[in-house]
């Protein structure tokens, strides 16, 4: 496949003599993106013997595989096959994941620093954040954790100097140019600015994660803590779906 | 019932890895040491991804309070049965009150135990398609930790108990001098050119800092072009990925799915137990190969595993002779050599009816009842 860029993709790399990594291009965008999870998707269906996991991410999928069943050259030449037929895969829907997200101090220490690193007011903030559908580019860190893209500049702040030693599960945060939510509580260097009551990973659910790599995310601000709780007591009971709209 | 009397410095239950799940952030997991693991499976007739325990470093004390076949395999921690040594690498028959413990670390710092029919619990669920315990997550194993005192498990139902003792032949050592060969890549582009001659002539240092994570190593530090950092994508058990203070990193079982260092280079298959054996202040150098060679040794090592699946599924012995013919046979009735492939599932006949069998073959060998 050539690319408006003017390289050629796929281009192959070793990540060991089990794993083969495959680039379909340079840098962070939805173009790149896309073409990592059609082919992902292709090789999925392609059911080729010997691929044991693919793991997209911005602009590569990692194709781990047994090398004792399928020779490298043979998976090469599949995944080059499948990029020609499967190279125009046109616009589908997106899925857009609404999160219901609590901003402000209580729950989101940061936000008046972020007000003040950005010159901008918290609802301007709050407004802003929660103004975009954000596109997953990929899932990994920790699990459940969702790379997003699409963060406004205006947001743009620097990481807390030095890092948080717990973040509590369900925070919301940026740093640079990008944002995120902390599946599960852990180390963390972002600037939180508010919390969401619904699970982004539970091991014992058939699908664990909320999200997958392609889905679109939007934050929905909650106003008040009675709301929040609330929608946490579904959460823990076992009865929320969280919502989800196709654009 | 198995008891744990005392749990040892880390025990965990672990199978061959949780897969499918790298995709939303899952790390695989799984035993460090796979290849001892799947050994300590097949010494005692279990299917070699069946969990058995990691144990690390000071090895867990444990009651049995029925009959049955233990192995125990990887890193000498110095297992003793009622206070008397047993061998690594070989299954051991255990009687009703016998008491498995571990004198201490002598060689690698991973044990793997095994035991005919499996050890399951009602604290032990299977989790994303996986018993591997992943403790930062807290989950899969034994409720998601390292066993504690007073934890039991129940035996599986037993198959066909191994009537005579076996060996797994020729297995790993493990010394305090390690050479990890591996290939290069995928970021090789972005380190200096003297870089390669630091990493393969240099000596580098395990450090305290080494876990199920990974490996962190002290020495001479290597250059990067220009910065570390490059877009996050794909990790594998055993790449190298070297921060910006130079010093690499060797990835292990429970590292994270996605990793935003470069990685100069990948430990080849065949040493990833070399690797899971490493001990802090061990020494290791690195050598770099072809990919042919790696193959190949990875080939060598499965052949180990071979003889102990085949005994599994035959009657006596099936051993691979060094004539070179272009059908083999096994008890005199031809089976079929597709092309050059190196293994393949032959069906063999005798008198116990037809079984299917994995052979591997390198080059032209045929097989043949020994």
């Amino acid at each position: 496949m050539s690319a408006e860029d003017g390289m050629h993709w796929p281009q192959f790399t070793n990540l060991g003599d089990s794993a083969l990594m495959v680039k379909m291009g340079e840098g962070i965008t939805p173009d790149i993106n896309d073409r990592v999870r059609n082919l992902t998707f292709s090789i999925q269906e392609g059911d080729i013997p010997g691929v044991l996991e693919i793991v997209p991410t911005y602009g590569s999928l990692t194709v781990h595989y047994n090398p004792m069943v399928l020779p490298q050259d043979v998976l090469k030449e599949n995944i080059t096959l499948l990029c020609e037929v499967h190279s125009d895969k046109g616009e589908c829907k997106r899925k857009v994941v609404l999160l219901p997200t609590l901003y402000g101090p209580e729950v989101g220490p940061d936000l008046s620093s972020v007000c003040e690193l950005t010159n901008l007011g918290c609802s301007d903030v709050i407004q802003i954040h929660s103004g975009t559908d954000y596109r997953v580019y990929a899932l990994g860190f920790s699990p459940g954790f969702p790379y997003l893209g699409g963060l406004d500049e205006k947001l743009y702040c620097p990481r807390l100097k030095s890092p948080r030693i717990e973040v509590p599960a369900g925070s919301v945060a940026i740093a640079e140019n990008q944002t995120g939510v902390y599946p599960v509580a852990s180390p963390g260097g972002w600037r939180i600015i508010g919390r969401t009551p619904v699970q982004l990973f539970d091991p014992y659910k058939e699908s664990p994660t909320l999200l997958n790599a392609g889905d679109y995310l939007r934050f929905v601000p909650i106003y008040s803590k009675e709301e929040y709780e609330e929608i946490n007591q579904t959460v823990l009971a076992g009865n929320y779906a969280a919502e989800v709209s196709w654009v | 019932m198995i008891v744990v009397e005392q749990p040892g410095t880390f025990t965990t239950v672990q199978d061959t890895g949780r897969k499918l799940f790298q995709c939303v952030g899952v790390p695989e997991s799984g035993a460090v040491d796979k290849f001892s693991l799947r050994c300590a499976n097949l010494l005692v007739g279990n299917s070699e991804d069946d969990p058995a325990l990691e144990a690390t470093l000071f090895g867990p004390r444990m009651r049995f309070d029925t009959d049955t076949v233990i192995s125990v395999t990887g890193g000498d921690l110095g297992p003793l049965i009622d206070g008397r040594p047993v061998e690594n690498w070989q299954s051991i028959p255990v009687s009703s009150g016998s008491i498995l413990s571990f004198g201490g670390p002598r060689a690698g710092i991973r044990s793997y135990i095994g035991v005919a029919g499996g050890m399951f619990s009602e604290s032990m669920d299977m989790v994303m398609g996986s018993y591997s315990t992943y403790v930062p997550g807290s989950f899969g194993g034994f409720n998601g930790r390292p066993l504690l005192q007073g934890d039991t498990f129940f035996l599986g139902q037993q198959g066909d108990k191994p009537s005579e003792i076996k060996i797994l032949n020729n297995p790993p050592t493990f010394s305090d001098n390690v050479r990890l060969r591996v290939l290069l890549g995928p970021q090789e582009e972005l380190f200096s050119d003297d870089s390669f001659r630091i990493f393969t002539d240099s000596e580098y240092t395990v450090s305290m800092n080494s876990d199920r994570m990974g490996i962190r190593l002290e020495g001479a530090p290597l250059r990067h072009r220009s910065g570390a950092d490059v877009v996050s994508d794909g990790t594998a058990f055993g790449a190298i990925q070297v921060p910006g203070d130079g010093l690499p990193i060797i990835l292990s079982a429970d590292r994270g799915t996605t990793g935003g260092y470069a990685k100069i280079a990948t430990v080849i298959s065949a040493d990833h137990s070399l690797m899971g054996q490493l001990v802090p202040g061990n020494k290791i150098r690195f050598d770099i190969v072809t990919m042919l060679e790696a193959l190949k040794a990875l080939e060598r090592q499965e052949f180990l595993l071979d003889s102990l699946r085949l005994e599994k599924r035959m009657p006596g012995f099936i051993s691979v002779s060094d004539y070179s013919v272009s059908v083999a046979t096994v008890d005199g009735n031809p089976v079929a050599i597709p092309g050059a492939e190196s293994s393949y599932v032959a069906t063999v006949k005798s008198e116990y009816g037809e079984e299917e069998v994995e052979v591997h073959i390198k080059g032209s060998q045929s097989i043949s009842k020994g």
